[in-house]
């Protein structure tokens, strides 16, 4: 028996040291370490603001800051299969920290750096809190709105019309939080009714080129003119317009449109709690939010003292929809099946 | 082949080993060190998926894929067939131009036919949309058109440009072992050159061409990066695995489609295999040889160099493109000059960079390595249970990239336990020893193994045994022989080898996004990032500086595997 278990650790020892010998070169960068700790940070916001948000946090409190950028669907899977891997959750719609917290992921943390934010900002529980927000938007190519004699949608409806075959760009609801947005927005202006809004994007399927995987990508395909309207965040339409397409412009639709607030969470699992509950307060504070516009990211920031940048799409003049968080995150299950099954794979319209 | 050289054995030794060539103790350390490596590559990760694919929820989306969504099934193997048929043609046209062909400029044509396979698979897929998309430079700039390339015109030509290089290399690795006095004694018989093309040419590559439509078929329909960027209204089975992954977490249905996925590429790997056997031909036979003489003949030699040039073209547009799209703001959009995407990569991709060549250094030769012990098993030691080790390395590449990724992160992330007694410490995820970065590694391997695993059995099965034999019965031992005498006899299967396992390292993408860490940075899982964002310029300067980078390690490995052929012979 004995010899059974030794033989065991042996060949144990024997590969995981075989293994272990090439890799103690990429090991050995992560092992230096300040007193001030470290924090891991799961992020679902674009790289850049990622990257720009954790270099400040780590250079203002001396904290060795850690990040993948990962869409909030892949950071539910990661949770799921690693916990413990984070120790905090930065970016991504609300809802999906609400999902978190069903499954027991996330600690309850009411940051003080959030106690003037407005209720719609915030969990009264703590389970989130949100540190910017931005609404959904029609993002056009003008010079294919004006080769189609179409001027600029300012409905849900326009997106139906047959001169837009093939020509609208909408995130896929699985992986963007935007196309499960719509979905719900859709809900929402028909009283609540889920199989409406199912309706509605049947029939705006034969109008879509393709359901892209992430938020941003139909900003880009419209810049180019590889579709004529992209269903996106305005504020991703905007950092398009300053990256260079100078030939998009941004409506909403006059039914009222969706919104999200991007939300931080500790979670539940974390090694350096107090390093996560630091990077919370940090990000919810005046100084890390007045960030935004250097980044550049043109997200609205939530904290009502922050300075909002030049070209950041003023949130206050957007007609929005009542939004249900605890709703919105409920259906959203319902929403994604539906989708599969009804929406992307249906024929019959074409 | 395997009852040749068992009898072959059994002719110059007594008479009690008919049942099969006795095995020394090398061939059976050498299979338990090639069952360890598969059971930790692929063999916990494909339980895991299999436990979860027959699950009940798994067992309804197996349901769903036969079916209300058979559409998709039958899309992902179309798509696969096509690019097989491409991929294999263009592969062998152009290795047959490289091999019988006398031109200047031979070597430039050799690395621009290679430039696809160490490219990220996103970054084809974005200059093809910015060359011929619906606003297209070439099809509505310069042509006027309104052509639609999302869909299946679009994945065909990136996913048959990515995955030509494959059967270039297998094929053209295969004719460089081809015995010269063939062809002259085809022409001295007075056959046309293309009747010995067809009856003499073809045959002799036939299991390279097989075993390369197999690999470049199940890519086909394993690719999921091409039709998230390309795909337009084109469901494939590869994508429904990624948006129920990444989007619901929903790990069972993912693994259920997966399934189902395996099974159109497990069908054409068996009948591969049957085919191939019975069709293999001998034809390195150690006796010298001459050197091949270029066929001068127009009426093939034309035709021939015109497919090639024209796919040389196209690839050479696609890549110079991808090189410009990194110097300008927008491509075609704004083309002013700009150092803004290399000033992005510098400040936040550096650390990618180095890890990701790391890693890389590991991993390849490790695969091939792996690759090679598992043809030698297959062919010349375990006739039986050798189709077992080929389907199992074959995994490697059957299993489609997120799946596996997935079954990764579900095994490795916590510490592995047999009867109580942790054998592994976790290896994925940022808590893992090495910051996740063995987990990667391994899938490298286990990616990077197919390819060279298919050239090097097609290799093996091209020597006579009977070299092999010569040099054991004077007394040299299995490894030996192999080291010796075996491997300089294919060094193109080598190269082939390292070739791939360098380049699917570098360029792995969809495998790997589930264990990246925050310690653990990997180059391409950021060139998406930058695709998805809609920052072409970004994606095509990373793309770029790191095709620079495999042609670098690629260059340098290549002299090196001359140098020590050239040491042995």
């Amino acid at each position: 028996m004995s010899n059974y278990k030794l033989a065991l650790r042996l060949i144990a020892g024997i590969s995981g040291v075989a293994m272990l010998v090439p890799m103690a070169a990429c090991g050995g960068s992560s092992s230096a370490k300040s007193n001030a700790g470290s924090v891991s940070v799961a992020c679902s916001q674009q790289e850049d603001f990622c990257q720009a948000m954790t270099r400040a946090f780590s250079k203002e409190t001396g904290i060795k800051t850690t990040y993948v950028r990962l869409g909030a669907g892949e950071v539910l899977a990661r949770l799921a299969t690693n916990p413990g891997e984070f120790d905090v959750w930065a970016g991504g719609q609300a809802e999906n920290h609400l999902l978190a917290q069903d499954k027991g992921w996330i600690e309850n943390y009411k940051s003080s750096a959030a106690s003037n934010y407005p209720t719609d900002y915030k969990d009264p529980s703590g389970s989130w809190t949100g540190f910017y927000t931005d609404s959904i938007a029609f993002c056009s190519s003008k010079s294919e709105l004006k080769k189609k004699n179409l001027k600029a949608p300012t409905s849900w409806n326009d997106l139906l019309s047959p001169t837009l075959k093939k020509s609208v760009g909408m995130p896929h609801p699985a992986t963007a939080g935007v196309g499960y947005m719509a979905m719900y927005t859709q809900a929402v202006l028909h009283n609540g009714d889920e199989q409406q809004s199912v309706n509605y994007f049947k029939q705006l399927n034969p109008n879509v080129m393709q359901y892209s995987k992430s938020a941003a990508t139909g900003t880009e395909q419209a810049g180019r003119g590889e579709v004529t309207v992209a269903i996106a965040l305005d504020s991703d339409c905007e950092k398009a317009i300053q990256a260079g397409y100078s030939d998009l412009v941004t409506t909403y639709p006059k039914e009222g449109t969706g919104y999200e607030v991007g939300a931080v969470s500790v979670l539940k699992n974390a090694h350096n709690k107090d390093n996560a509950k630091k990077f919370t307060d940090w990000i919810l504070g005046t100084k890390a939010q007045n960030l935004y516009a250097g980044v550049p990211s043109f997200a609205a920031p939530t904290n009502p003292k922050a300075t909002i940048g030049k070209n950041v799409p003023n949130q206050n003049k957007v007609k929005k929809v009542k939004w249900d968080m605890r709703k919105a995150a409920d259906s959203r299950d319902t929403f994604i099946k539906a989708f599969e099954s009804e929406v992307s794979s249906s024929k019959d319209a074409k | 082949m395997s009852s040749a050289s068992s009898v072959s054995i059994s002719k110059n030794k007594s008479k009690g080993r008919r049942r099969g060539p006795r095995k020394s103790l090398s061939v059976w350390i050498v299979l338990a060190i090639v069952v360890v490596a598969l059971i930790l590559l692929l063999g916990l990760p494909v339980f895991k998926l299999l436990q979860a694919g027959f699950s009940a929820q798994g067992r309804v989306a197996i349901k769903q894929s036969f079916t209300t969504d058979i559409d998709t099934f039958v899309h992902s193997i179309v798509l696969g067939l096509l690019v097989g048929v491409f991929g294999t043609f263009i592969g062998f046209v152009c290795a047959w131009v490289q091999t019988f062909v006398k031109f200047p400029g031979k070597k430039v044509l050799h690395w621009v036919t290679l430039l696809p396979t160490i490219s990220p698979p996103f970054a084809a897929a974005t200059a093809i949309i910015t060359l011929f998309g619906k606003r297209g430079i070439i099809t509505n700039g310069l042509l006027h058109l309104e052509t639609n390339i999302y869909g299946l015109p679009g994945l065909l030509m990136v996913l048959t440009m990515t995955f030509t290089p494959v059967a270039y290399l297998n094929i053209k690795g295969m004719f460089e072992n081809l015995d010269p006095s063939l062809f002259e004694a085809a022409s001295s018989l007075g056959s046309s050159p293309w009747h010995t093309l067809i009856h003499v040419t073809i045959p002799m590559v036939l299991p390279a061409m097989l075993s390369s439509f197999l690999v470049l078929f199940v890519e086909g329909i394993a690719d999921l990066a091409n039709p998230l960027v390309i795909g337009g209204d084109y469901r494939v089975l590869a994508s429904q695995i990624y948006f129920a992954v990444a989007g619901s977490g929903d790990v069972a249905t993912a693994a259920g489609i997966s399934l189902v996925l395996l099974l159109p590429a497990l069908t054409v790997f068996l009948i591969q295999k049957y085919w191939t056997d019975k069709k293999s031909v001998v034809t390195v036979t150690g006796k010298p040889t001459g050197a091949i003489k270029p066929v001068k003949s127009p009426t093939v030699v034309v035709p021939m160099m015109l497919v090639s040039l024209l796919w040389l073209l196209l690839v050479a547009t696609i890549y110079l493109t991808l090189l410009v799209g990194g110097f300008v703001k927008i491509l075609g959009v704004d083309n002013t000059w700009t150092w803004e995407h290399f000033d992005f990569i510098q400040r936040l991709g550096s650390d990618a960079v180095a890890t990701t060549l790391l890693m890389t250094l590991v991993a390849a030769p490790l695969a091939a390595l792996l690759a090679l012990a598992i043809a030698w098993l297959v062919v010349r030691h375990l006739p039986r249970f050798g189709g077992v080790l080929d389907l199992w390395g074959m995994l490697g590449v059957a299993v489609p990239g997120t799946v596996l990724g997935l079954g990764f992160a579900l095994v490795y992330s916590q510490p592995i336990t047999v009867f109580g007694v942790d054998i592994l410490p976790p290896l994925a995820g940022g808590l893992a020893v090495g910051g996740g970065a063995i987990a990667i590694v391994m899938v490298f391997i286990a990616r990077g193994d197919p390819t060279g695993q298919q050239s090097f059995i097609a290799a093996f099965k091209q020597i006579n045994p009977e070299v092999e034999e010569a040099a054991v019965s004077l007394g040299a031992d299995p490894l030996t022989t192999v080291r010796k005498v075996t491997l300089p006899l294919m060094s193109s299967a080598v190269v082939t080898a390292v070739t791939y396992a360098i380049t699917k390292s570098m360029t792995t993408i969809t495998a790997i996004i589930f264990i990246t860490t925050p310690q653990t940075k990997v180059m391409t899982s950021q060139i998406l990032d930058e695709v998805d964002a809609g920052r072409f310029g970004n994606a095509f300067a990373y793309s770029s500086l790191l095709i620079v980078l495999v042609l670098i390690i690629l260059g340098i490995s290549n002299l090196l595997l001359r140098q020590l052929n050239r040491s042995k012979g």
